[in-house]
Formats: C-alpha cells, sequence, structure tokens
C-alpha cells in the first residue's frame, strides 16, 4: 500500500491525514495545536497521532509522498519576517518611484539603482552597468542575506537580469555556496516593473525561512521514520517539491486556502462550487470552477504587498470558531476578528478556572473584563520591558483572569493595552467566550468542558440582559450571518464592486431583509446563490446549513470536512507553465518571440509558433520532473489578438499571440523515485 | 448678467474670437468670478458645439473656428483661473501615438476637453510610449488621450498601454484612444478603459472617466 502524508498549519491547528494514494480514501486523521514560533513542533505532534490512530496499520514505510500546506511564507510577510535583502533594479527611473510613492512596495531600504534595462518590444534602451553592478555586490555580501534583481521590461527581455544574477553568483562564491538570488522574471512574465521588484525582494527575503523550516520538517519526519519525498502546496493549489519551494518561496503564499479549496473539491467531488472554509481564527471562501480553485487574476494580495503570485482567489474574514465575543451596548454580539482560546478548551487543560468564573459571575456586575483569562504561550527570545516581565512572571505558572492581573498591576485596566502589544509578539495568549463555547452550551458540539461555556455565557448574558441560551443562539446565528454576508460581498466584487453596506443603507436593508432578520417590513428580499456550497472545517454543521437556507442552495458537507486543508495537500497535482509572448516588429517584417531565457526574431507568426512548439514542451516537462512530478502531460493554449478596425473590408490589427504551454503531473512518490 | 453669459456662448459657437474676448473682458469687469464666466459662457458654448457637432449639423472646420474663439477666451480667464484657484477637472494627457504625424482629431479632442475644464498637456505626434511615461510621471494626469490614424500605427497604442502598466502607473490613470480606423473591440483588447468615435462624444467619455 502505498500512503500520502497531507499536512496543513492553520492559524490554529496543524491537522495531519493519512490518505491511500490510489483511491484517494482518507485512513486516518489527527490535530495538534499550530507552534507558532515553530511550526515543526505542532508537525511533530500531528505526524505521531495520525501514524497512532490509524484503522488499518501504516508503517512509516508505508508513507510514499508528504505534502505540506504552510502559513510560514504568509506570515512571515504579513509580521515583516525574513532575512535582509538587496535589491537591484536594472534601467528603473528613481524619480518615478519617488514621485508615486513606489519606495514602500520595494519592501527592502537597501536598494540600488543601475544603468540598463529594455523597452516593451525588448531591446535593448541602455547597456547594463556591469561595473556599477559589480560594486554593489561587492560592497554587500558580506551585509545581506539574498539579492532580488529586476529589470525594467525584463519580462521581455531577461538579458541584464541574467547578467546580475551571474555576477552576483560568481562573486559571492569565494566562502562557500553562492548566495540566493531571485530574478523578477522567473516568478511572472507579466509587465508592471514595480510588482515584479516586490514579489522578487519578498521571495528573497523569505528564502532563508523555508529553508529552516523545510529542514526542521524533514528531520522532524525522519525521526519518525518517514523518508518520503516532501512536496509543498503553492498558492495555485499545486504541489512543488520542497527543494523547488526553498528557491521560489513566495509561491507558497496562500497555501492553506489553495488547499482547502483543493480538499473541498477531492472530498466533495463538485467542480463548480463556492467552498466556505470555517477556521479557528478566520473563515476563508472561495470559487472552485471546473476542478480547480479560482485564481487571483491580480496576483495575490498579503498584508500590504501586492505581489504577480498567481494564488487562489480567496476572500477571508477574521471570523472563526475561535473568534473573541463581546456585547455592545445595545447586547448585540460582536465576534472577532480576535482569535482566542475557547473557554471550555482552556478549561479542559486548568479546570480551576471553572471556580474563578464562578466567582466572577457571583461578585459583582459583570463587566468587560470579566471571563478572560491570559497565559504565557513561550519564554521571550528577546529583553522585554521591565512591566512585560512583571506581566510575564504572573503567567508563570497557570493562566490568570484579566480581572486578577487588573487589580495586581500597576496600571489596572490599562493591562489590556499591554497585552495586546505581547499577544502580537505571540508572547501571551487570551482566552474568552467563543462561538465554540456557544455551541457546548447548545448542546451542538461537545468536547471540553461545557461548565466553562456556561460560566462564559452566563457572565455575556447579564451584561446583555439576556438568558444563556438566547445570547448563544445569537452568536451562532450572527457567525452564520456574518459568513452569509461575505459571500454576498464575494461574488458582488467579483461581478460588480466590492459593496460597503456601512455606507450603503439602502443595500444593507434589503441585505437584513435576505437575511430574515427584519420583522414587520412591508418589503421582503430573498438572495439566491446559483451554486451549490462546500463547507469544510469544523464544526461547519452548526453555522452552515442557516447559510444555505439564506443563499437558497445546496450545501455539501463532505466526510472529513474537518480535515479538507490536509487532504487538499496531497490532492494536488504538479502543475508548471511557461508563457511565450509573441509580438509584431515594427513595420511587420517579422515577429518576436519573447522566451522565457531570451528573445528570437522569425520571419512569421506560425514559424514562431512551431518553435515554440518544437523547443518549450521538452523544457516544460524538464521543469516539471524537477519540481517533482510523474506522468508529465504537457498541453498549449494558444491566443491570437487581432482587433478589428474600422478602415477597409473588415481589417484587422494583428497585436500579438499569447501561447501558454502547461504541464500537469502526479507527484512523484518514494517508491518510484527509488526505482529511478 | 446671464446675459453677457449667453453672449459669450453664441458668440463662441459663432467663432467670433476678438468678440468674445471682449465679453469675456466686460464679463469680469462687471465682477463677476472667473469660474462663473469659464462654465457659464465658455463651457456652455462649446457644449453645444459638441453636441451639434455629434448631430452632424457642424463640421470640422466650424469647431475649430470655435474652439479658436474659446481660446481667446480662455487666454484672459486661465490667468484668473488659477490665481482663485478653481479646480480644473483634471489633467489630461494626449498624443498621436509613435510613426503617426496625424493631428487634426487629436487636436479636435484636444479643444473638446479644453472646453470641458479640463487642463490638457499636448505631447504632439509621433510620442514614443517612453514618453507618454515621462509625461505621467512629470503631471501626474487623470486621463492619458491616444490618436492613431493609420491601422500600422494603432498597435502602438498597446504597446503605450504596457509601457504604462511596467512603469506601474496604469492604474493611476485612465486611458482613452481613438482615431478614425479605432474601434471599441480594439480598445478593450489592447486594456485601454475607453474608446471614443468623435471629439464631442470624447468630452462625455472623459467626464465619465473621472467622474
Amino acid at each position: 500500500m502505498t500512503v500520502a502524508l497531507g499536512i496543513d498549519t492553520g492559524g490554529t491547528y496543524t491537522d495531519a491525514v493519512l490518505v491511500d494514494h490510489i483511491s484517494g480514501r482518507v485512513l486516518a486523521k489527527a490535530k495538534a495545536l499550530t507552534s507558532y514560533h515553530d511550526l515543526s513542533i505542532g508537525i511533530g505532534q500531528a505526524v505521531t497521532e495520525v501514524l497512532q490512530c490509524a484503522t488499518v496499520s501504516v508503517l512509516p514505510v508505508d508513507v510514499g509522498l508528504v505534502a505540506l500546506s504552510t502559513t510560514l511564507a504568509t506570515n512571515a510577510i504579513v509580521e515583516g519576517r525574513g532575512c535582509s535583502v538587496c535589491l537591484l533594479l536594472i534601467g528603473y527611473d528613481p524619480t518615478l518611484i519617488r514621485q508615486y510613492g513606489f519606495e514602500r512596495d520595494l519592501v527592502t531600504q537597501d536598494v540600488v539603482y543601475l544603468r540598463g534595462g529594455h523597452d516593451g518590444a525588448g531591446n535593448e534602451v541602455e547597456p547594463l552597468d556591469e561595473a556599477a553592478a559589480r560594486e554593489a555586490i561587492l560592497a554587500r555580501r558580506d551585509r545581506v542575506e539574498a539579492f532580488a534583481v529586476s529589470g525594467y521590461f525584463g519580462v521581455r527581455n531577461p538579458a541584464h537580469e541574467l547578467r546580475v544574477r551571474a555576477m552576483i553568483e560568481e562573486l559571492t562564491t569565494p566562502d562557500g555556496p553562492s548566495m540566493p538570488v531571485t530574478c523578477g522574471h522567473e516568478l511572472t512574465t507579466h509587465l508592471n516593473a514595480v510588482r515584479r521588484a516586490t514579489t522578487a525582494a519578498l521571495n528573497a527575503r523569505l528564502i532563508p525561512l523555508l529553508r529552516e523550516l523545510i529542514a526542521t520538517v524533514r528531520s522532524t519526519l525522519e525521526e519518525r521514520g518517514i523518508l518520503a519525498p516532501l512536496m509543498i502546496v503553492k498558492g495555485d493549489g499545486s504541489l512543488v517539491q520542497a527543494g523547488w519551494a526553498m528557491q521560489r518561496p513566495v509561491e507558497t503564499i496562500l497555501s492553506g486556502p489553495a488547499a482547502s479549496v483543493v480538499g473541498a473539491w477531492h472530498l466533495a467531488g463538485r467542480r463548480d462550487v463556492w467552498t466556505v472554509d470555517v477556521g479557528g481564527t478566520t473563515t476563508d471562501i472561495a470559487a472552485l470552477n471546473d476542478g480547480r480553485p479560482k485564481l487571483n487574476p491580480e496576483g495575490a494580495q498579503v498584508g500590504e504587498w501586492r505581489t504577480m503570485v498567481q494564488a487562489v482567489d480567496v476572500h477571508t474574514i477574521g471570523l472563526g470558531g475561535d473568534s473573541h465575543v463581546r456585547v455592545d451596548e445595545k447586547g448585540q454580539p460582536l465576534i472577532g476578528p480576535r482569535r482566542v482560546v475557547p473557554l471550555c478548551l482552556l478549561a479542559d487543560r486548568h479546570p480551576e478556572i471553572v471556580d474563578e468564573l464562578r466567582h466572577a459571575l457571583g461578585a459583582r456586575q459583570p463587566g468587560d473584563l470579566d471571563g478572560q483569562f491570559v497565559m504565557r504561550l513561550r519564554p521571550p527570545t528577546h529583553a522585554v520591558s521591565e512591566e512585560d516581565e512583571s506581566l510575564l512572571r504572573h503567567l508563570a505558572l497557570s493562566p490568570q483572569s484579566l480581572r486578577s492581573l487588573a487589580d495586581r498591576l500597576r496600571y489596572g485596566s490599562l493591562v489590556v493595552y499591554q497585552l495586546e502589544q505581547l499577544e502580537a509578539r505571540r508572547l501571551v495568549l487570551r482566552a474568552g467566550f467563543t462561538p465554540t463555547d456557544a455551541l457546548h452550551v447548545l448542546g451542538r458540539f461537545e468536547c471540553w468542558n461545557t461548565q466553562a461555556a456556561r460560566l462564559g455565557a452566563a457572565l455575556l448574558a447579564a451584561q446583555a440582559g439576556l438568558a444563556p441560551e438566547a445570547l448563544c443562539e445569537r452568536v451562532v446565528s450572527g457567525v452564520s450571518d456574518r459568513v452569509t454576508t461575505a459571500l454576498v460581498s464575494k461574488v458582488l466584487s467579483d461581478e460588480v464592486t466590492l459593496p460597503e453596506w456601512e455606507r450603503e443603507p439602502a443595500a444593507a436593508a434589503l441585505l437584513m431583509r435576505a437575511l430574515g432578520n427584519v420583522t414587520g417590513s412591508d418589503l421582503g428580499c430573498e438572495l439566491k446563490l446559483n451554486k451549490p456550497l462546500v463547507a469544510i472545517g469544523a464544526p461547519v454543521e452548526a453555522y452552515l446549513p442557516r447559510v444555505a437556507d439564506q443563499l437558497r442552495t445546496e450545501l455539501v458537507i463532505p466526510t472529513h470536512a474537518d480535515v479538507a486543508n490536509a487532504v487538499g495537500a496531497v490532492a494536488g497535482s504538479v502543475v508548471q507553465q511557461i508563457e511565450v509572448t509573441i509580438r509584431p516588429l515594427s513595420g511587420n517584417q517579422h515577429v518576436r518571440l519573447h522566451l522565457p531565457e531570451a528573445v528570437l526574431d522569425l520571419p512569421t507568426v506560425e514559424e514562431g509558433v512551431a518553435y515554440a512548439e518544437r523547443v518549450v514542451p521538452g523544457q516544460l516537462e524538464a521543469l516539471a520532473r524537477q519540481a517533482g512530478a510523474d506522468q508529465v502531460q504537457v498541453r498549449m493554449a494558444r491566443v491570437d489578438q487581432n482587433a478589428p478596425t474600422k478602415s477597409g473590408w473588415n481589417e484587422c490589427v494583428y497585436l500579438g499571440t499569447e501561447l501558454t504551454f502547461t504541464a500537469v503531473g502526479r507527484p512523484s512518490l518514494a517508491r518510484a523515485a527509488r526505482s529511478a | 448678467m446671464a446675459d453677457v453669459l449667453q453672449e459669450i456662448a453664441s458668440k463662441l459657437y459663432a467663432g467670433e474670437a476678438a468678440e468674445v474676448a471682449e465679453l469675456v473682458q466686460a464679463a469680469l469687469d462687471g465682477g463677476m468670478a472667473p469660474a462663473q464666466v469659464l462654465s457659464g459662457g465658455l463651457i456652455a458654448g462649446m457644449d453645444q458645439v459638441g453636441k451639434d457637432f455629434k448631430a452632424g449639423e457642424l463640421f470640422v472646420p466650424e469647431v475649430l473656428i470655435a474652439a479658436r474663439a474659446m481660446h481667446a477666451g480662455m487666454g484672459i480667464l486661465r490667468p484668473l483661473l488659477a490665481q482663485t484657484g478653481v479646480p480644473s477637472a483634471g489633467k489630461y494627457i494626449i498624443g498621436t501615438v509613435k510613426g503617426d504625424l496625424h493631428d487634426i482629431g487629436k487636436n479636435l479632442v484636444k479643444m473638446m476637453v479644453e472646453g470641458a475644464g479640463f487642463e490638457v498637456i499636448d505631447l504632439g505626434t509621433d510620442v514614443p510610449p517612453d514618453k507618454f511615461v515621462a509625461a505621467v510621471k512629470e503631471h501626474q494626469p487623470r486621463l492619458v488621450g491616444m490618436s492613431a490614424l493609420l491601422t500600422t500605427t494603432m498597435v502602438n497604442m498597446k504597446t503605450t498601454v504596457e509601457a504604462l502598466q511596467e512603469a506601474g502607473v496604469r492604474g493611476s490613470v485612465k486611458v482613452m484612444v481613438g482615431g478614425a480606423s479605432v474601434t471599441d473591440a480594439f480598445a478593450k483588447q489592447i486594456g485601454a478603459d475607453a474608446y471614443a468615435p468623435d471629439a464631442a462624444s470624447a468630452v462625455d467619455v472623459a467626464r465619465s472617466l473621472v467622474a
């Protein structure tokens, strides 16, 4: 038997599944808490457990493939982590960059402008200033950890980027292996010199981080006797070999959401659906078109950066099972976006908090601070301030209630602001009432301490002037309403424009009527989603039926919906693409082929196409095999751009041809690798 | 007061440059605000010219003469408008693309959009893509208009759009194209925002793009 091991490190949980590689059947699944400071700890726990709990005996040697979807790149970008990078820009106009405020988009402060660059036809505008390049590289080779290179119109002619890459490799080798270099043209074929620079610089910055992750994951797997090839899920849902991902880490952004869409497709067997993945921290909404995740045509946006990475077009909201619930002055629950540890889970590990909750409920008029706890996540790696240290000392032994901390610390309730900063640094974690607690109270999902959940509900209900059960119902339906609203927003934003509900009261009123939250109105409104909904994550049974009702559509909750992301990690194919652009040269005497590594002039378009068809498939197949594919199939799509004009008899202007070569293969397995 | 404005508009329509200039000066001397003279007199007159040109009641030479009268009035108003800080409808960069020396269509559009209150920066004819980019960099306009008469030079409109994309500024300007052989389908294919079939429509298109 050959088994594939899928791993997903999510915002809250790390999931692991064992899947029969032939039948696609899920053999075992396990969950562990994601360990942010070292993802391999949570991964190790989940893998150990999944091997133990397999119903059929699975030995580590049976694992022929490991695939990992990871939030590492996404998180690192959002948090601004990564190594020091020097960005070399060839032929860019520094005044334009400054005037349009593009400096912010260049990721690093260390930017060197070099003379050189090309025009849109791929002709050299100015020779590359090699002397300046050499000087810049030599000055930095001991100061930075990676280089990024981007040339003006480098996607139309990469000659200058390739030359600078070669110089970096040559000049940084003396003391061992050369420094990592990322060129803009390797990551995209699209125009926009600024965004290519952003993407190349982000990629360079992530290389050491992903390298480290892969090394620790490999050793974690080896310790458990798993020696199979490791693959990483890219943001478009396809797989690449770990070694490849280390060169192009930026392509793994949105790896998790992409895996969840692929998992939804694999488990539900439906090709055209909307998928909703309710996690602990966030809910991701994405579309599956003809069995493939719909990609964002603009390129993936991560944090403040707009990249040129092809990734799943996912709409993420800060709402999940572990979202913090508070009540507003009208007694309406406010849910998220902060993620906390559910009270029921905290009490499961620390039963002593139940008494504290009971005490808070009896003591006085409950306020905002009640029903919240704080615990230490990990010892600080850097020096912390005196105040922070004193706070962390209070947390050394066990979780403390926010109320008792406010009473004991110097600045009282101001402790909340201090905590928020420590939370952002992932040194402490807060616990509080969550939708998961509400489900415990209502008896719809019970796996931890229901008593703590009840007490937490009672505290909030007292603030809202409601019965605890009524409050919990409002929380659960509130989650559903938010998901429905997000789905409607996403579809409208794709098809028309993103609605701003707060600023459009009439639209909001219609939406409220469609959600069924308005009584006594003479106007009714119904919305209908014209595609089925596939729900994954846990526990979607509690939230999604209402969403499907509100949108009058079919709801599919596949078996193993709780680990769909991890299943999606192993269900992906290896996909590689090469795009070739053909453009008429002025005077229309010849056409120019823009190939990945060079340009070539040929007399006619058909000769250009024939040349590409002769040369590219071989290159692409080799690329796909490098990326870890087996049984590779290459196909080509051709788009000719002929625009109609008004002159003569339906005369057309030939604008160019785009050839897209796509190689798709199955991930190669350990067995196959060994016999090869 | 309103009579003066109406007279300015009708003299402009008739192409009487000297009289337009005189009337504008008289209106200002009478205490009228420059912005009011511009919108109620000059732009109103030019709007009528545009409408009738579109309807086929006026022809190119008449439009050119009216535009000359408009310029005569603007010559007086422009320094005052700049002083009082009346906002223009936006900056508008215009040019005939590389390889193409035809300027009648481009000039018509220029006059019409100027008449509509845009601040036009004319790059002339045979303008290579990097000139467009340099002008965008310098002026940071809201609109870029490109003209081409020949089917052989229309392809350079695409090249120019690509140059704006590569510079990273494509998202901050709206691009409109026009010319005898240009079609709406062509405009879409090259990634322009809009196509205007004639100079009068160009004003409507420009206004809707910055609305």
